[in-house]
């Protein structure tokens, strides 16, 4: 199998995971450019009601959402080394991540929770629209993530071992680095701006 | 050629001819396309319909004879999953089982429109409660299609061949349009804004990469047929 000569020394110009994957995370960062300018048109036409909205979002959930998914990005990037290098501590690295990102869903609960019990909900005003659904459609990735993340965890052999090569994780490596990209942005667009 | 692949070919094409009719009658014959906004007060809405009755009665003809024709089309990628799927075949089966309630809502909106269109000295409200159904039977299954594009996608990219079935960045292609449709499912909550029936993100957008979607997998299930991969093993 090609994969597997690529575990043993990734050629130049490799490309990580199969090249489909590319096809998607590309489609759906059209998506979220489409979703950003969507954003962007409407701030700007009111202006005051979005950034009084806005200071009403908890900045430190949202940071500690943020380092949460940073820190599990850096674990499967540390995964994806160890199957490649044959380490059996990817196992480990991988269910890192897993956990790191369960973290995110909890604490995205909680705060939805709380923003629903300050009566900041979903029709709210124009900002809370854009507020839930973007966080919503993005958690939607979170969740696909980890399913992903988790199939690619049973596919290690009892040694800690990667079956079938290098391809799965890279592609779901690269998947979830890409959920990890569309938070920071809309962290930076919701919370910070 | 083989008579197989002819019928497969014709299949195909269907769901090309079953597009076009779809989007001629709701576009321009009925000038539904964009759809109404739904935050338009229920008197403009039955006076809409008062002055575009025969187009939209025409368009609703053109849209629920579609709905039949996306059929074939279907059961051809049904065939291809099978194929691919082989004697076990639970995806394949919950795919033809999505697309069934899935399509025919688009039969029932053709319907829906005719009833709305069809006696105009009906109250305002009951013409306006009609518009509603028919304009949200044609967003909402935005839902079983997603379901519909993951089952094809999962089955693509389960496709263990050396030369797989169909190419597996269709499988991908169809993951993401799976995705893009999220948005349709919360139509109900909103009357404005870009995620209302109307809106950029809940309608425009699937719109788009519906039509996307629908081009390539027409592309590359000719091509499957085309270098015969339905036949033998």
């Amino acid at each position: 199998m090609a994969a597997s000569q690529a575990a043993a020394s990734p050629p130049r110009g490799h490309v990580p995971g199969e090249e489909g994957v590319w096809v998607f995370i590309g489609g759906d960062l059209i998506v979220f450019a489409v979703f950003f300018v969507t954003y962007a048109l409407a701030r700007q036409q009111e202006l005051a009601l979005f950034e009084s909205a806005q200071a009403l979002l908890d900045r430190r959930l949202g940071l500690l959402n943020t380092l949460l998914l940073l820190t599990s990005s850096l674990f499967v990037a540390q995964a994806v080394a160890a199957v490649r290098r044959g380490d059996a501590r990817a196992r480990r690295l991988l269910l890192g991540a897993i956990l790191l990102g369960s973290g995110f869903v909890v604490v995205k609960a909680f705060e939805y929770s709380a923003k629903i019990a300050q009566g900041f909900t979903l029709n709210s005003n124009s900002f809370s629209i854009y507020y839930y659904m973007f966080t919503g459609i993005h958690l939607v990735h979170v969740l696909i993530g980890l399913g992903v993340l988790c199939f690619t965890l049973s596919r290690f052999d009892g040694t800690g071992r990667m079956q079938g090569g290098v391809a799965l994780i890279e592609g779901s490596g690269a998947f979830w680095h890409l959920v990890d990209l569309l938070w920071i942005i809309l962290f930076a667009l919701l919370y910070l701006l | 050629m083989t008579t197989k692949s002819m019928t497969m070919k014709l299949c195909t094409y269907m769901g090309a001819i079953a597009g076009t009719m779809m989007f001629v009658g709701i576009w321009p014959v009925a000038h539904m396309f964009p759809p109404l906004d739904p935050s338009m007060p229920v008197t403009e809405v039955a006076a809409y319909y008062r002055s575009h009755q025969i187009g939209i009665l025409a368009g609703a003809i053109l849209i629920a004879s579609s709905s039949v024709l996306f059929f074939p089309f279907l059961a051809a990628v049904a065939t291809f999953m099978k194929k691919i799927e082989g004697p076990v075949s639970p995806l394949t089966w919950a795919f033809v089982m999505v697309v069934a309630f899935g399509f025919v809502t688009l039969f029932f909106a053709g319907l829906i429109f005719t009833a709305a269109a069809y006696r105009l000295d009906r109250p305002d409200a009951v013409i306006g409660t009609l518009s509603d159904i028919a304009f949200l039977l044609f967003v909402m299954p935005a839902v079983p299609a997603f379901v519909q594009n993951l089952l094809t996608g999962f089955v693509i990219l389960g496709d263990r061949r050396p030369q797989p079935i169909l190419p597996r960045w269709l499988g991908y292609m169809n993951l993401w349009t799976g995705v893009l449709l999220l948005p349709g499912f919360a139509i109900g909550l909103f009357k404005t804004g870009p995620f209302a029936w109307n809106g950029a993100l809940a309608f425009w957008m699937p719109a788009v990469v519906f039509g996307i979607w629908f081009n390539l997998m027409i592309f590359a299930m000719l091509g499957a047929i085309k270098r015969d991969a339905l036949g033998g093993e």
